[in-house]
């Protein structure tokens, strides 16, 4: 605990004056005490999108409005850089500052690209990568921005396959895991999915430095339409993936599992009972290192599971309306729903401010 | 804590975490998901059936004994298959999910041509595969379905089709209706047996490997609405029409080849609508919710009324502003109409809204 007061004290630090001054007592208090903050992407009940910065108790600590919705929130702890990035097939991210010592920054994609909703800082902080759309040429594209020139967009490379959508940095600070979706989309036709039938999702691990595709896993072909959307990393050189299932409902595949470069992707079995509440769709996946777990959402089941990091059978069950985020909470989890109700596996329900929390939950400090 | 202390507590904690639906809600729930099964969807796919069956007819027919007569004979049966197909593609659920059936029977937006390109080869090479009993099925989806049947009968070379006796467009033509028409009758077939979908959608229970209780059995019947009319105003519609003109894309129009685009799009906000009151999904609504109904009563009246006043191909609308500003209302509408079923009727019958109505993320 101490530790973690230590860390709120320096995020507090960090995030300066101007930050401390926009809160008022009581909220400055809550971060003070708060265990962790989370970040999410929300409609408020007004219908205007935006990030939320939330303390463990529920309370909405800072806010920075987005033009659209939005999708996912990449962050980088040392520098408190922090991107929001619009849901496909939005073209705007928007780049703040956890201090909200800088304005609020929109990132427009490059002509005939579009963002995915995820991207990652690289470990120095000092280059960002989003998942991106070529639609033109039903490619998918990672495209590379110099944080501090503005955000700068420096150039692509290829994601390795149609429809890249989460990644992570490995490790080794330079290998970026990249989940290819497979579907492919254009924004002429708004979201509807276009290959269905050939869809061919894939695993990508492709060399950040060079752009060069180290290495493509890939599923059984009979489960080609498993689409690969999100990521998290064990924390010991493995990931974990989770898929979203294009097939007919009445069959249920498994639809999570662990992958290491260099090695066949595993995909863990499931019971039926667990499997057909997930309804074929995972929204998001957390992995938590220290108790050897991960979780999965589904908020088309209401459901979300813990899973034993190794075997991948399911430790616990919880029924939630609308759940989807996920993050990892000392040795248990913290979950987001579109309902704007959060969820502590250890303690239950948060009290909140009801914002209707988006796709994914991030811990961005403690 | 006793034991009926605990179920209290329990209890409480659902009622909080799912809301506490009204109890006759759910009983009537199974009673407008039979209603949208025998009042709808089974009829729909019946005249989808018998649309196929008759369209396969006139074009061996016209195989057979090739005239401009005949032709317009199978124009006519191509019409009405656009019509039937309408009011079966809305239903994107069960069978049609199963066995790529869906991309198979219409391989559609297809902004690169894809299935163009495949059908001009097979007529180039005159492909004897595609022709043989069976041997079409084994080709790719873009080639089997409604798209790549339009072309060969409206598209470059289709004057051939009433000149010549069993000539080998003409054989591929029926080859595809064929096809077509097997596709229809498994539809059929699946959504009438005994233990087929519409016997899984209608009984949702613990069991149940798709729909564990009541609640997830009206939220598919609601997804049908929201997703349809996401999908409708932004592909259907908003495929070809674009933001601004200099943005209109008239050749991605949908069955534009057969002038059917108006036709198509018609039948389907109509049949959405009739489906929406088949189903008599509103009955549902408690009272202070009425509004729901009458806000949809007015989208679809509105909708179908200003394609009523519509007329000519897709080109044409879109050359003219005033019609094509219509066709805009009606996108305006329809997307009006998304939300009433996808936010408003959600919330209302206390459902889970998914995070994306037309698929996640």
């Amino acid at each position: 605990m101490a530790g973690r007061l230590v860390a709120r004290r320096e995020f507090l630090k960090n995030a300066g004056l101007t930050f401390a001054a926009m809160l008022s007592p009581a909220r400055a208090q809550t971060l003070l005490q708060s265990d962790a903050v989370y970040a999410s992407a929300y409609k408020d009940d007004s219908g205007a999108y935006g990030a939320a910065l939330l303390a463990e108790d529920g309370t909405v600590v800072a806010r920075v409005s987005l033009p659209a919705r939005g999708h996912d929130v990449a962050h980088h702890p040392e520098t408190g850089r922090a991107v929001a990035f619009a849901r496909r097939p939005g073209t705007i991210a928007v780049a703040f500052d956890m201090a909200m010592q800088r304005r609020p920054q929109e990132i427009t994609a490059q002509s005939g690209r579009h963002f995915y909703g995820h991207g990652v800082f690289s470990k120095d902080g000092r280059l960002l990568y989003a998942s991106e759309n070529d639609f033109e040429n039903a490619a998918g594209v990672i495209g590379v921005y110099d944080v501090d020139a503005g955000f700068r967009r420096l150039g692509e490379f290829p994601s390795g396959g149609i429809g890249p959508h989460d990644m992570l940095l490995l490790n080794d600070g330079r290998t970026l895991a990249i989940a290819n979706g497979g579907i492919e989309t254009h924004p002429d036709f708004g979201r509807a999915k276009l290959n269905i039938a050939t869809m061919a999702p894939c695993l990508c691990f492709v060399d950040r430095l060079h752009g060069t595709l180290v290495e493509t896993q890939a599923l059984p072909p009979a489960l080609h339409k498993l689409s690969i959307r999100h990521l998290a990393g064990d924390g010991v050189g493995s990931l974990y993936f989770a898929c979203q299932f294009e097939g007919a409902p009445i069959r249920q595949p498994p639809l999570f599992g662990q992958a290491r470069p260099g090695e066949t992707m595993r995909l863990f079995e499931t019971d039926n009972g667990h499997l057909s509440k997930l309804k074929n769709y995972i929204g998001s996946i957390a992995a938590n290192p220290q108790a050897g777990t991960l979780s999965v959402t589904s908020p088309r089941g209401n459901c979300l599971l813990v899973l034993d990091g190794k075997s991948g059978l399911v430790l616990s069950e919880r029924r939630l309306a609308n759940v989807c985020g996920v993050t990892s909470h000392g040795d248990a989890y913290f979950a987001s729903t579109g309902n704007g109700v959060l969820f502590d596996t250890r303690r239950g329900i948060v009290e909140s401010d009801k914002l209707r929390l988006d796709n994914h939950l991030r811990r961005i400090a403690a | 804590m006793n034991k009926l202390c605990r179920w209290a507590v329990a209890a409480v904690f659902a009622a909080v975490v799912f809301g506490a639906p009204a109890a006759s809600s759910e009983d009537k729930s199974v009673t407008v998901i039979n209603s949208a099964i025998t009042g709808f969807i089974i009829p729909a796919h019946k005249q989808f059936s018998t649309a196929a069956q008759k369209l396969a007819s006139n074009i061996n027919d016209l195989c057979a004994a090739p005239s401009d007569a005949q032709l317009q004979s199978v124009y006519a049966g191509f019409d009405g298959i656009v019509s039937a197909w309408a009011s079966v593609s809305i239903i994107r659920i069960g069978p049609i999910l199963e066995h790529n059936r869906l991309e198979k029977l219409l391989f559609w937006p297809d902004r690169r041509g894809i299935g163009l390109r495949q059908v001009q080869a097979i007529l180039a090479k005159q492909d004897t595969l595609a022709i043989s009993t069976g041997g079409l099925a084994e080709k790719s989806v873009a080639v089997l379905g409604l798209a790549a049947l339009e072309f060969v009968l409206y598209g470059e070379g289709s004057e051939l089709l009433s000149q010549k006796t069993d000539e080998y467009r003409c054989r591929f033509a029926k080859a595809i209706s064929v096809n077509i028409n097997d596709l229809a009758y498994q539809l059929l077939t699946e959504w009438q047996a005994p233990d087929g979908f519409a016997n899984t959608w209608q009984n949702p229970g613990p069991d149940n490997a798709l729909f564990h209780d009541e609640k997830e059995a009206l939220s598919a019947l609601v997804s049908v609405f929201a997703n349809g009319m996401e999908y409708y105003h932004t592909v259907e519609i908003g495929g070809f029409l674009g933001l601004t003109p200099e943005k209109d894309r008239p050749r991605q129009a949908l069955f534009r080849r057969s002038d059917n685009t108006l036709r198509f799009l018609r039948k389907t906000l109509s049949d959405f609508q009739l489906l929406y009151q088949k189903s008599a999904l509103r009955t549902l609504l408690p009272a202070s919710s009425d509004w729901i109904d009458e806000a949809i009563g007015f989208g679809f009246k509105h909708g179908n009324a200003s394609l009523a006043s519509l007329s000519g191909s897709a080109a044409q609308i879109l050359e003219n502003p005033q019609k094509r500003a219509k066709l805009a209302y009606v996108g305006t509408v329809v997307r009006g109409l998304n939300e009433n079923f996808g936010i408003d009727l959600t919330a209302a019958l206390d459902l889970t809204a998914n995070f994306s109505s037309l698929d996640g993320d």
